[in-house]
């Protein structure tokens, strides 16, 4: 078949730019396309020791925004995507700003000082001539050709579940969690103290463990390579896989947090030249237990699906419950699609707040797609922009940008 | 931010009627195949190998280097040799003028341009071409037969790029380059 | 790392390492307005500007990445300068593509360049050569000479990975992108997104058909909260016209049509369940064939986890760019058109128009607490006139602004003495950028009578001066996660004016003083500039 690829005109000038901002990922590339062309770690570069040049290297990952804001972090946020996107345009898309239209993909919980700040950056230093703004998890489920659904997005700070009835999200019924990416980097790095141990030049095993200020120096960027590589998700914990109570002593103090038995081999990961990190295997299984064990509140992620769920009109249920769809870099962890079904289930089934939901239970099934997870928005919002569909667009003499706390007849959303 | 002054004794260096100053505890092999551009400074214990040359007679430039360059201590210059159909040759080595290679670097590049720094402890590995006006951080290592273009900083080990140059680049290394010969590279004598 | 100080402001220290000069151009002062308010900027007067807070830290440049536009009379610095593509070429081949071609392309070069998929170096083509073979060899761009052998491969020089790995192979050893192309275009991803998109046309060309107005659907209130789908998706689900009646024209939903319900999507390809099953045993079992997540991300499409599932991309290509002022839409820098030259034909650096700062010695080890140390600031005049320098720190500035005194006096951890804050720079001479043999060493200090008190030296076109730096510690608090270590730094404002020509018995230089050269102006309008001086780091002990 002809490609579809060469029957755009080469000088199409409607492509537009999309983008889906993430605190830690940044997504770009040309609507109309299946994929994004680039996927940016949101780095702020560390200028390079004396040198008059001003190089400025690789730099350090470190979120671009937290769940709550202040000011002086907005400013200091505001320069750093200012950095991220500059490059993004000229170094990994080349095209001028000026040029095309921007689509950008937007999370629903997305504060309204750091949409404002993006859409600042993009008008007043790019200079791009309009904005739309897709909201996510719509885009998501366009891509596995559905108007309806419940879309679990998690991601790196929080994971958030929105139910969209035919193409339009219930905001009413959005739920979120701080129980994220960042949440099992946290986690893993406890374990790791505890339990992980120091091999030193040429050591196969040791006893040492990893002392605390190099723990402390790893930056954020090791820690996501480890969990990319080593990090897998278990499939819900029996009786016999626990090995202690809640309490544990060892050498590097005492902490409240279950060991367990696991058939994953153990790993060994590069610090530096000289050093290198031991991992057991069962820390490496069961470090992402954290999203699925229940906070303070008892709340975990197939808890607050389930919550959606029963606030959610009685008519739908079924067909949002059949038609999950998972988006967010760590709901690519291998393993974690399995377990969300089975703790969904299980929430449905066992818990007794969700009785009337039982009969749910055994219906619930997660959409698969080609697309990945980590991109599916992103893939998504090309659709919309190839479609021409999407929010209001706004024009850069113009700019306003819309309000999800704001409905026309003044009722601030309920949340 | 000023580079200190580096004294040398006299009786150390040779200084050539161009202006070059080389350094008598340097090894020079073949030093009827060197060409310096003139002004040039080749620092203790540099390494620089002429006599590696092209199989078949004739008077063969193997290294040519431009003019303001500096080799730092101990760095080492070989030309790169590579089996092409089953015979085995050397090949020349061009340096532009205002390079400056950092000390204990090894390269073996095939063609350096003018307007070029390269940071201590670097390898660069054989047929690298680097283009003017580029920056090689200190410890990298460029695999064989990159190209590196005008105007990048390439860092790491593998080398990739790091960051770019300014456009005042070529100035910025041109006046550092002179000033280090005039200003900084003082002889005292003994 | 960051803390924040008892004022709340972020302090980034690691970002700069010192000793450093950067500059600071106006433009950071609009950023830190917020944004959804319209007002216009009002930091032009050189009166009002602020000096840099440490937060600012990413806005301050040092001068070799600064821009000056003659027309404005100010500093530019990249964040407040427009870019413009003028070029694109290949960084492996240095080719020049024009633009038509780089958009088919994907912005990568469409000839032999490709980058390994273990550690992005540049892939070199390799052939097996056939001892059966004759014919003479041909050398390809990359420097080896593939001979006509049957087939030909790619290989890595820095990691030695070589595309037999995963069974790729060519015919020939040129038009490799070409001979690719089928490969690219078959993948399934690709194909379901055409097919997503042809299903949600017929769709909405269903509607176009059915209504005659486009009844557009808003979100619930909300602009952004829902797309302006067609309202018969709504409808044509039997018992929710209620849902359907938000916000729309009721009277759409009544005349669509039967058949414009949406038919179920089927996906052209079931992806295949089992994945997961693979993807958590290849895991467990522990990682030799696991990709890193930077090999990961060069393959946005299908971010493999198995290393046998990596290819060679082709190699991104790169930009030469012209700058503009995005003010008065000037050209800062225009590059030549051809790739491979590194001339500019417009380049309007401030390296030539404002005095370059230096420090001379710089006094990482004599720095102590309440410790007067004594630096030595080197003032570099590039113009080709004489210049009066003023400088003036946070102590002693009156700014403008009220709150200003005791905040910054927060900021900056040191008490600064500028002992000679008035000063001139005497003119830079053409005739000295010339290397001549012998060149005549201008006598140093020969104005030595006039050398006033905290003028350490006067050169050429340079002049040092001392200031005394006393470091102070701030009444910041740091948090346990922050370094130890602190950087010492000030701020100071620079306000650069014409000097009177003073004549001077000896040292006539060029005759006429109105000069119509690049570097100089008719009216040199005074200029002022604030700069972060940045020396050392101090153990920020308790006690």
């Amino acid at each position: 078949m002809s490609s579809f690829l060469r029957q755009r005109s080469i000088y199409a000038t409607e492509d537009r730019i999309v983008f889906d901002i993430g605190s830690i990922y940044i997504k770009c590339g040309f609507s109309n396309e299946p994929q994004p062309r680039h996927i940016l770690p949101t780095c702020t570069p560390i200028a390079y020791a004396d040198s008059t040049e001003g190089c400025r290297i690789g730099g350090k990952l470190e979120p671009l925004w937290d769940l709550n804001i202040t000011p002086t972090e907005l400013g200091y946020m505001r320069r750093r995507l200012s950095q991220v996107l500059r490059d993004a345009y000229y170094k990994y898309l080349l095209i001028d700003p000026k040029t095309r239209k921007v689509i950008l993909c937007e999370s629903p919980l997305l504060p309204l000082p750091i949409k404002q700040t993006i859409a600042d950056i993009l008008f007043t230093e790019l200079e791009i001539p309009s904005l739309t703004f897709v909201p996510s998890p719509l885009a998501a489920l366009l891509t596995v050709g559905k108007l309806t659904g419940l879309v679990i997005d998690c991601g790196n700070l929080e994971t958030s579940i929105v139910p969209i009835y035919e193409g339009r999200p219930l905001i009413y019924y959005i739920e979120s969690l701080p129980l994220a990416g960042r949440s099992i980097t946290e986690r893993l790095k406890l374990l790791v103290k505890h339990h992980g141990r120091l091999l030193q030049h040429e050591d196969e095993e040791s006893d040492v463990l990893l002392p605390e200020d190099l723990l402390d120096s790893l930056p954020l960027d090791f820690w996501e390579e480890i969990k990319a590589q080593m990090c897998l998700v278990g499939d819900r914990p029996s009786a016999t896989d626990i090995v202690d109570g809640t309490t544990s002593r060892t050498t590097a103090g005492e902490y409240t947090h279950m060991q367990y038995h696991s058939s994953a081999t153990s790993m060994v990961h590069r610090i530096n030249v000289t050093d290198r990190m031991w991992v057991p295997g069962w820390v490496r299984e069961r470090a992402t237990e954290v999203l699925f064990e229940g906070d303070d509140d008892a709340r975990s992620i197939a808890t607050i699906v389930a919550d959606v769920m029963l606030k959610c009109p009685a008519d739908i249920r079924t067909e949002l419950a059949q038609t999950i769809l998972l988006i967010g870099g760590t709901s690519m962890l291998p393993g974690f699609q399995r377990r969300l079904q089975e703790e969904i289930m299980h929430a449905l089934e066992d818990l007794k707040q969700y009785q009337k939901l039982r009969r749910l239970a055994i219906k619930v099934k997660i959409v698969q797609s080609v697309f990945a997870p980590n991109s599916m928005a992103w893939v998504g919002g090309s659709l919309a922009g190839a479609l021409k569909v999407g929010g209001k667009e706004i024009l850069r003499t113009a700019p306003s940008i819309p309000d999800w706390t704001h409905l026309p007849n003044g009722a601030e959303a309920e949340r | 931010m000023e580079p200190p002054i580096t004294y040398y004794t006299k009786a150390e260096y040779i200084e050539t009627d161009t202006g070059n100053k080389v350094s008598r505890k340097s090894v020079i092999c073949g030093s009827q195949n060197i060409v310096l551009g003139g002004k040039t400074i080749i620092q203790t214990e540099c390494i620089v190998r002429g006599d590696l040359r092209r199989t078949g007679g004739g008077h063969a430039v193997v290294i040519a280097i431009g003019r303001y360059c500096l080799l730092s201590q101990r760095c080492i210059l070989r030309p790169p040799y590579k089996t092409y159909k089953g015979v085995f040759n050397y090949y020349p080595m061009k340096i532009g003028d205002h390079v400056v290679i950092g000390e204990d670097s090894v390269v073996e590049a095939a063609q350096i341009g003018s307007h070029v720094h390269i940071g201590k402890d670097c390898v660069i590995g054989r047929f690298v071409i680097i283009k003017d006006c580029c920056k090689i951080l200190d410890g990298t290592v460029i695999p064989p037969n990159t190209v590196i273009p005008s105007f990048s900083v390439y860092g790491g080990n593998p080398g990739r790029l790091v960051d770019e140059l300014p456009e005042s680049t070529q100035e910025l290394y041109e006046a550092r380059t002179k000033q280090f010969y005039y200003e900084k590279f003082i002889a005292e004598h003994a | 790392m960051t803390y924040r100080d008892e004022a709340g402001f972020v302090v980034e220290d690691v970002l700069i390492p010192p000793p450093y000069v950067y500059y600071q151009c106006h433009c950071h002062q609009q950023a830190r307005i917020p944004s959804n308010t319209q007002t216009t900027p009002t930091g032009h007067d050189d009166e009002t500007t602020e000096p840099p807070r440490t937060a600012d830290i990413l806005s301050l440049f040092p001068i070799s990445r600064t821009y000056y536009c003659d027309h404005c009379h100010q500093l530019r610095c990249p964040l407040c300068i427009s870019e413009e593509i003028a070029c694109y070429y290949c960084p492996n081949c240095l080719f020049e593509v024009p633009t038509a071609s780089v958009k088919a392309e994907k912005n990568r070069c469409g000839r032999n360049c490709f980058e390994c998929p273990e550690c992005q170096n540049t892939l070199t083509v390799v052939s097996l050569v056939d001892p059966a073979a004759t014919g003479t060899a041909e050398t390809a761009a990359g420097g080896t000479a593939p001979a006509t052998g049957n087939t030909h491969y790619l290989s890595c020089g820095a990691c030695r990975w070589d595309s037999l790995e995963i069974g790729l192979q060519f015919e020939r050893p040129t038009g490799l992108a070409t001979q690719l192309q089928p490969v690219e275009e078959g993948r399934a991803d690709v194909r379901e997104f055409e097919n997503l998109r042809l299903h949600f046309e017929k769709l909405l060309k269903v509607k176009d058909n059915a209504n005659n107005q486009f009844g557009l659907l808003r979100g619930r209130g909300a602009g952004g909260a829902g797309l302006n789908l067609p309202s018969s998706l709504l409808a044509s689900i039997p018992g929710l016209a209620s849902l359907a009646s938000f916000g729309n024209r009721s009277a759409a939903s009544s005349t669509t049509s039967r058949d414009a319900r949406p038919e179920n999507y089927v996906p052209l390809t079931e992806p295949p369940l089992s994945d997961d099953t693979e993807r958590v045993q290849l895991v467990r079992e522990g990682a030799k064939n696991v990709t890193t997540l930077r090999q990961r991300m060069n393959q946005p499409n299908d971010n493999p986890m198995q290393k046998s599932a990596l290819y060679p991309q082709r190699i991104q290509l790169r930009t030469k760019r012209s700058k503009r002022c995005r003010k008065c839409e000037h050209i800062l820098v225009k590059p030549e058109q051809k790739a491979q030259s590194t001339r500019f034909k417009i380049k309007l650096m401030a390296s030539h128009f404002i005095p370059t700062i230096s420090i001379v010695n710089s006094p990482l080890s004599d720095l102590k607490w309440d410790t007067p140390t004594r630096i030595i600031m080197k003032f570099s005049n590039p113009l080709e006139r004489r210049i009066a320098i003023s400088l003036a720190t946070t102590q002693s500035a009156s700014t403008s602004s009220r709150q200003a005194g005791d905040s910054f006096q927060a900021e900056s951890n040191c008490e600064v003495t500028v002992v000679a804050p008035n000063f001139t720079v005497d003119p830079a001479k053409e005739i000295w950028e010339y290397d001549e043999e012998g060149t005549e060493q201008p006598e140093k200090d020969s104005r030595g009578a006039a050398s006033a008190v905290g003028i350490h030296e006067r050169d050429k076109n340079i002049t040092s001066i001392l200031v005394h730096v006393t470091p102070r510690r701030t009444r910041g608090v740091a948090s346990s996660r922050s370094s130890n270590q602190e950087v010492i730094r000030f701020p100071l404002l620079v306000t650069v004016k014409q000097a009177d020509e003073v004549p001077v018995e000896s040292q006539v230089t060029s005759a006429n003083p109105e000069e119509s050269s690049g570097t100089g102006h008719n009216k040199f309008e005074p200029l002022s500039f604030w700069v972060m001086v940045g020396l050392g780091r101090l153990a920020r002990s308790n006690g």
